[in-house]
């Protein structure tokens, strides 16, 4: 941030998002949007850098000499059960959500933002529909799980003034995802392996996996997708 | 003479009075599962901000209350409670300098890594955070995540912060 190098640590918590301060100058920033709230730096956002949320049997495939963070000793005990997102789907919330969206505070959603238009998905039509397509603003949005269910990633998918229509083809093995106009046969980092678009690159799109009451609460004008009619494989 | 015993007395209270409300308003107003607003938020910033300088001062005067107040309190009660006050002050202080946040959860000011084949407390499909700065690549367990929150680090030279 202006040619210093800030530290940061937790602070506090606004709403169920924590604020971080860093060292430096003891600015508050809010984490879900990387921009300083409370203090000197009020106003500045931290760049977002590309990053993903994905299983690590697919980091590993994708990045093999990736370090791992080495778990602290002191802290260790402390660290999340396998299954601790059933725990935290218990507990309460404090911002208040519309009825009328039809979600849940803590109904998993995939936020995405294109200009001043945000969209939500539920995490659920995603996993039953997976891939969705749809448009935010002017952007035609790919969302795309990998086959373990899990791991999630969000694409442009123009190619070469096209718009390419996408969908799972679940007969081969292992599945692919294929366009529809070409058939050639995409992976989850979005590069064409096979077929007559081989080669090209979808370019990614930030998209962030989080509680829909959350979401909403920073994104409040968010229409939420309701599912389409499944491309027919 | 009772007048300065009333009149120390007097400071030191209202210094612990106040000394505890500048500590407890910030606490009560960023609590865990409470609902903040940005003037509550601003509140809690400022207070926190100018709570040390504050704090010592509070104690200082306190302390210098107590030692007047000291040889004109002929009761065993009156010295515990003027000594607790004083312990309330300090308390105060030191808390005001405290990131108690950071208490619940411990920060990582150092943070080590493994290859990925090292990793064996990270299961195949327990979810990572990754980030890729040139040829370099982290990897994040969300497990470890969801209690540090913030690991500040580097990435391929670029200086960045990972949180959840």
């Amino acid at each position: 941030m202006g040619g210093r190098t800030l530290h940061f640590h937790l602070a506090g918590i606004n709403n169920q998002n924590f604020i971080m301060s860093d060292e430096e100058t003891g600015t508050w920033w809010q984490q879900v949007s990387g921009c300083a709230i409370l203090g000197s730096l009020t106003g500045r956002c931290l760049e977002m850098i590309p990053w993903d949320e994905v299983t690590f049997e697919t980091w590993k495939r994708e990045h093999p000499r990736s370090l791992v963070l080495r778990p602290a000793e002191d802290a260790r005990e402390h660290y999340a059960a396998a299954d601790w997102e059933k725990e935290i789907a218990e507990y309460p919330t404090v911002t208040p959500v519309d009825p009328r969206d039809g979600l849940q505070p803590r109904d998993l959603v995939v936020g995405v933002t294109s200009g001043t238009v945000a969209k939500a998905y539920r995490w659920t039509t995603l996993v039953a529909q997976n891939p969705i397509l749809d448009t935010v603003g002017d952007t035609p949005l790919l969302v795309l799980l990998d086959l373990d269910g899990r791991s999630l990633r969000c694409f442009d998918r123009r190619v070469a003034n096209e718009t390419l229509e996408l969908f799972l083809r679940r007969g081969i093995c292992p599945p692919a995802i294929v366009d529809s106009r070409t058939g050639s046969e995409w992976d989850f980092s979005g590069l064409a392996t096979a077929g007559p678009l081989a080669g090209r690159r979808l370019a990614r799109l930030p998209c962030l996996k989080d509680y829909w009451f959350d979401w909403k609460t920073y994104n409040p004008g968010t229409r939420v997708y309701t599912a389409g009619t499944l491309p027919v494989d | 003479m009772v007048r300065m015993k009333r009149a120390s007395a007097l400071i030191l209270g209202l210094a612990v009075l106040g000394s505890l409300a500048w500590v407890a308003t910030p606490m009560v107003l960023i609590r865990p599962f409470g609902a903040q607003t940005p003037r509550g938020l601003a509140v809690s910033y400022s207070m926190r901000s100018h709570g040390a300088p504050l704090t010592l001062s509070l104690l200082i005067l306190g302390l210098a209350a107590a030692i007047v107040l000291r040889p004109r309190l002929a009761s065993w009660k009156g010295r515990v409670l003027a000594g607790g006050a004083v312990t309330l002050l300090a308390a105060c202080a030191f808390l005001s300098r405290q990131d108690y946040f950071e208490w619940m959860f411990r920060p990582l000011p150092h943070p080590g890594f493994l290859d990925a084949d090292q990793a064996k407390d990270v299961a195949d499909e327990d979810l990572v955070l990754g980030i890729e700065v040139g040829s370099e690549a982290h990897a994040y367990p969300v497990r470890a995540m969801a209690y540090h929150h913030v690991v500040n680090d580097v990435v391929g030279g670029e200086p960045i912060v990972a949180t959840y």
